[in-house]
């Protein structure tokens, strides 16, 4: 049983691009113009289901990624730490060693931050500059910590992260920055009380307006994202970068005792290769060539199909057709 | 009503040099007049500067406004702000349904930024009832609904004998608002920023979010208006020097930022970040800190807009197209603007940032030059009339027709008829020799952007430069352009059976050269900059390309043929190799020194396992191997010497120069041939 929002179609592609199924791993189809997705032909189920990609046109013409740059690195934490592109993987207690050590593996490999504040650290040091780990460990260096309260906040000498669930206002985010705070990580798998897009959305329009944003960064994500489409729309909304969970899982097919961990990790690197891809053909669609500086916060390339005024207010999206 | 033509905005720069006259507002009218077809109805406009104007003390204010009502609250709130007074200079112009209303204001920058915030603010939110639109010492914008001679009229800018140190200009084709209100004309003005701006930035939404929480609460809604803003905020609100400013704006890749080839670094990136223009754009603003004055001129990264700069011995030019500038001087040096390029100069210290490298060795002034005989006067004619003019001409059976005094008249060689040439004297406009079967034409001239699109045979011959996408889709014939290309040139250039097409280019070419190409030559010769140690041609040279070859003179660095993955991520796939033991750090050392890795990089230092797992980095089912040599020209006789022997006698070059070609090195980029079929079955993935 799958959570709410995940299809069997959703499940299927990101096998097909981590390898786990089909024969063209790490690589997005390419099929025709037109759409196959939500709102208008599949049921739209989750906010962002609603929310579409404002193409480039005439005057603003599309990029082909293939043939020319389209940057998807993204800088965290006032350039302290740089992903390849804006992806961060989670790691949960339950998963067994042979499992999130091929996930932290491919992650650092393919230049992307693997969270595993849930897992702990002890198999992994060697790669803590790829890592967000409970900041209990931070003295070991290297990794970002996080802490799930921001009450617990000292000045470390490496990034540190707040957990937060998705909420409609955050008002203790000036506090938190003045005492060392470098970045939120709205985790919807924490229970809030609202969506995971109104919560990063506020978080980014807060930190704006504080004049943090460029130093203060926004991760956001769980087990309802599923795929780049998902990473686009938040990363539009406000996130420097975004969490996959199930997705991961999904991907290559855990659990699955009989893959090698070696089988694991490539295709854990292909799904981030076929991700990687996938959001510069996105980019490349809305004519951006650069995802750090012109995709995050940038709402203007979103637009809202009947979705409810009030929750549209609060992500500062425009209706679609109207402005 | 004359029809609309679907152009792209025109934008115009002038700088006088110290030692110069000023300039008068006919010419600045004259020449982005020239550029009508441009334009259109919905609106256009002219900034000028002037260092040593008689109220220089005080601060022009200029406001539109839509009633009594407004302007005294605009009256009332800038009396509140202003320290020493406000003088009522009366009404200047009116446009769509505003009246343009000027007051000079003793006050400080900090306290009119701040009336000029809440004024605007205010005015919005009730809705469009005005806005101040130029407050500046030096700075004086006036712009409105028309095309530009509309505007000048407007303003009586030629009627009063306006002059200035910097005039710019803007005609406008509206694709972001309706354009029916001068507010929504361009140049925008911020302090003492005024820009115009060709262009459709991406990154519109992300420069809106950086600046509205940065003391600019108001906006008319258009991403040109937010250029001026970012301008402004960076250089007189952060204090950024204004090279570094006008730099960063144009985003530079990053890994020029990590190769400190960007005059940024990643910090300064990172802090900026949402400031900076992605998508298309070309700009010119104006800027005077009192103490001189300046113009600067930026072009987007792809080069998605056309952007040319000149000097001659009085004045400095930027412009849309070359026949602004020819418009006003027919000795100027022109030159493009590379893509992400930067172009700076001001009134005392002269060009500061030239937009490019070497422009006085790879762009060639043909100056002005004579026909005789019977010629068409190409003076005072639209660009239909006078085409309309050499279609009868042929008609009539003539085999050459001579056109003098073409600036910038576009689709020249059109439906020439077998056995005909057409010559043309001055500066081809865009589009020349576009579907050309059978003519040949001469331009004894430059020739701006789109040359030879989807030719199919005849001769084009230029003897200046020719612009951005030259041979885009060539398929026939051949293109010789004695002095530089822009960006683009020979993309999705192909040839047939019987058709092969040649480009030759005696300068040197920007980037994506040969971008999708398919067949076809191209040589790059730079027979002027023989000696300089200076590439011939941009990045992105040759991606995508599936047939043909190209050959540019030099050792071609790696790194400029094709696309590669960003270093930083081609570094942590490598460290990641080497905490694991599979590579060591000697080898991790060796990738760390390089520019940029490349797939012949991973493939000269690595094998095995790591080799076979960094590879998918640089690879996918789209990529095509390019075969890449350096090769010395005469042992490529049989595909060059025909083409470079006709390239020689057609600009009178020098034997021994020829000579002297045939024995220099060349890279010479091709796709490699088709693999066998059975040899290309479908990648296998490793664990069936």
């Amino acid at each position: 049983m799958k959570p709410f929002g995940w299809t069997l179609g959703r499940v299927k592609h990101v096998q097909e691009l981590a390898g786990t199924v089909g024969r063209q791993p790490g690589e997005p189809p390419i099929a025709s113009m037109g759409s196959t997705g939500p709102p208008h032909v599949e049921d739209p189920l989750l906010i962002r289901d609603r929310l579409v990609c404002d193409g480039a046109q005439v005057t603003r013409p599309s990029i082909d990624p293939y043939r020319e740059p389209v940057e998807t690195h993204v800088y965290l934490c006032g350039g302290k730490i740089r992903l390849s592109m804006p992806v961060v993987v989670k790691i949960r207690a339950s998963h067994p060693p042979y499992f999130s050590e091929a996930v932290v593996k491919a992650a650092y490999y393919m230049g992307v931050l693997a969270d595993v504040s849930e897992a702990g650290l002890e198999n992994f040091e060697k790669y803590r500059d790829g890592l967000l780990a409970d900041v209990s460990y931070a003295g070991v260096g290297g990794c970002a910590g996080y802490v799930s309260s921001f009450y617990g906040l000292r000045r470390l000498s490496v990034p540190v992260f707040v957990k937060a669930p998705p909420a409609e206002s955050y008002p203790w985010l000036k506090a938190a920055a003045e005492n060392g705070m470098s970045g939120v990580l709205v985790d919807e798998e924490l229970v809030g009380d609202t969506s995971l897009e109104v919560g990063v959305s506020v978080v980014d329009r807060e930190l704006r307006f504080l004049g943090l944003r460029n130093e203060v960064s926004v991760l956001a994500g769980g087990w309802s994202v599923r795929g780049s489409d998902d990473i686009y729309k938040l990363v539009a909304l406000g996130a420097d970068a975004v969490v996959l969970s199930n997705a991961v899982e999904y991907a290559v097919g855990y659990p699955d005792a009989k893959a090698r961990a070696d089988v694991l990790r490539e295709r854990m690197e292909n799904l981030l290769l076929g991700l990687q891809r996938e959001l510069k053909l996105l980019a490349g669609a809305a004519g951006v060539s650069s995802v750090f500086n012109s995709l995050v916060g940038n709402r203007e390339l979103l637009r809202a199909v009947e979705l409810d005024r009030e929750i549209r207010l609060k992500l500062g999206v425009k209706q679609a057709g109207v402005g | 009503m004359e029809p609309r033509v679907i152009s792209g905005c025109g934008i115009l720069g002038v700088l006088r040099k110290q030692d110069a006259a000023k300039i008068a507002a006919s010419d600045a009218v004259s020449s982005i007049e020239c550029i009508r077809y441009r334009g259109s109805r919905l609106g256009a406009g002219f900034a000028a500067y002037n260092l040593d104007g008689p109220q220089n003390h005080l601060h022009k204010v200029k406001v539109f406004v839509s009633s009594e009502e407004v302007l005294r609250h605009v009256k009332n709130v800038l009396k509140e702000f202003s320290d020493g007074g406000l003088w009522d200079a009366g009404f200047d112009a009116f446009s769509g349904k505003f009246m343009s209303w000027t007051a000079l204001v003793d006050a400080s920058e900090d306290s009119l930024r701040a009336a000029v915030d809440r004024l605007n603010y205010e005015l919005m939110n009730a809705g469009l009832k005005g806005r101040v639109y130029s407050w500046g010492r030096y700075v004086e914008v006036f712009k409105g609904v028309g095309y530009p001679l509309d505007v000048s009229r407007l303003y009586g800018l030629v009627e009063r004998s306006v002059e200035a140190d910097l005039w710019i200009a803007h005609t406008r084709q509206p694709t972001n608002s309706p354009g029916i209100y001068p507010i929504w004309s361009h140049p925008f003005s911020s302090h003492e920023w005024a820009i115009a701006h060709n262009g459709d930035i991406s990154s519109f939404g992300s420069n809106m979010e950086f600046t509205r929480f940065r003391g600019f609460r108001s906006f008319v809604g258009t991403d040109s208006e937010l250029i001026a803003y970012l301008l402004d905020y960076l250089t007189n609100i952060k204090h950024m020097p204004l090279e570094k400013a006008a730099k960063a704006l144009v985003n530079p890749f990053e890994e020029d930022i990590i190769n400190n080839a960007a005059d940024i670094s990643v910090d300064e990136y990172v802090a900026g970040r949402g400031a900076w223009l992605d998508g298309p754009f070309s700009v010119v603003a104006g800027f005077c800190d009192g103490k001189d004055v300046y113009m600067l001129a930026l072009a987007d990264r792809s080069k998605f807009r056309p952007l040319v700069v000149g000097e001659d011995e009085e004045r400095f030019y930027v412009a849309s197209e070359e026949a602004e500038i020819r418009q006003l001087s027919e000795n100027a040096r022109v030159w493009t603007v590379k893509p992400g390029g930067v172009f700076l100069a001001s009134m005392k210290k002269g060009i500061i940032v030239s937009g490019r490298e070497h422009p006085e060795v790879f762009y060639r002034n043909v100056g002005k030059t004579t026909a005789v005989g019977e010629v068409v006067d190409a003076q005072g004619l639209g660009y239909s009339q006078l085409n309309l003019r050499i279609r009868s001409l042929f008609e009539k059976g003539l085999k050459e027709v001579v056109v003098v005094n073409v600036n910038g008249h576009r689709y020249l060689g059109f439906n020439m008829p077998p056995g005909t040439r057409l010559k043309i004297h001055g500066t081809a406009g865009n589009c020349l020799a576009n579907f050309n079967k059978f003519g040949e034409i001469i331009v004894y001239g430059s020739a701006q952007d789109d040359v030879g699109d989807a030719m199919y045979g005849g001769r084009v011959i230029i003897h200046g430069d020719a612009r951005d996408v030259v041979g885009q889709a060539l398929q026939g014939g051949e293109i010789f352009v004695r002095g530089s290309v822009g960006n683009r040139a020979a993309i999705q250039m192909r040839e047939f059976k019987d058709s092969r097409p040649y480009l030759v280019v005696g300068g040197r070419a920007d980037d994506y050269l040969g971008e999708y190409m398919a067949g076809g030559v191209v040589m790059v010769l730079g027979v002027d900059s023989i000696g300089l140690d200076e590439p011939l041609v941009g990045r992105y040279m040759a991606t995508g390309m599936v047939g043909g070859r190209i050959y540019v003179r030099g050792r071609v660095e790696r790194w400029r043929i094709g696309l590669h993955p960003p270093k930083p991520d081609v570094i942590r796939y490598l460290r990641g190799l080497y905490l694991d033991g599979l590579i060591d750090e000697a080898v991790l050392n060796s990738f760390e020194g390089l520019r940029t890795v490349t797939i012949d990089d991973v493939r000269k230092i690595l094998s095995g396992e790591p080799l076979r797992r960094i590879t998918k980095l640089f690879t996918s089912k789209y990529h095509k191997e390019l075969s890449i040599t350096v090769k010395r020209l005469d042992e490529e006789l049989p595909v060059v010497e025909q083409p470079l022997t006709r390239f020689f006698h057609e600009f009178n070059l020098e034997k021994t120069l020829y000579t002297k070609l045939l024995k220099e090195e060349f890279t010479v980029v091709s796709a490699q041939p088709l693999q066998p079929a059975e040899q290309q079955r479908e990648h296998q993935p490793e664990e069936g």
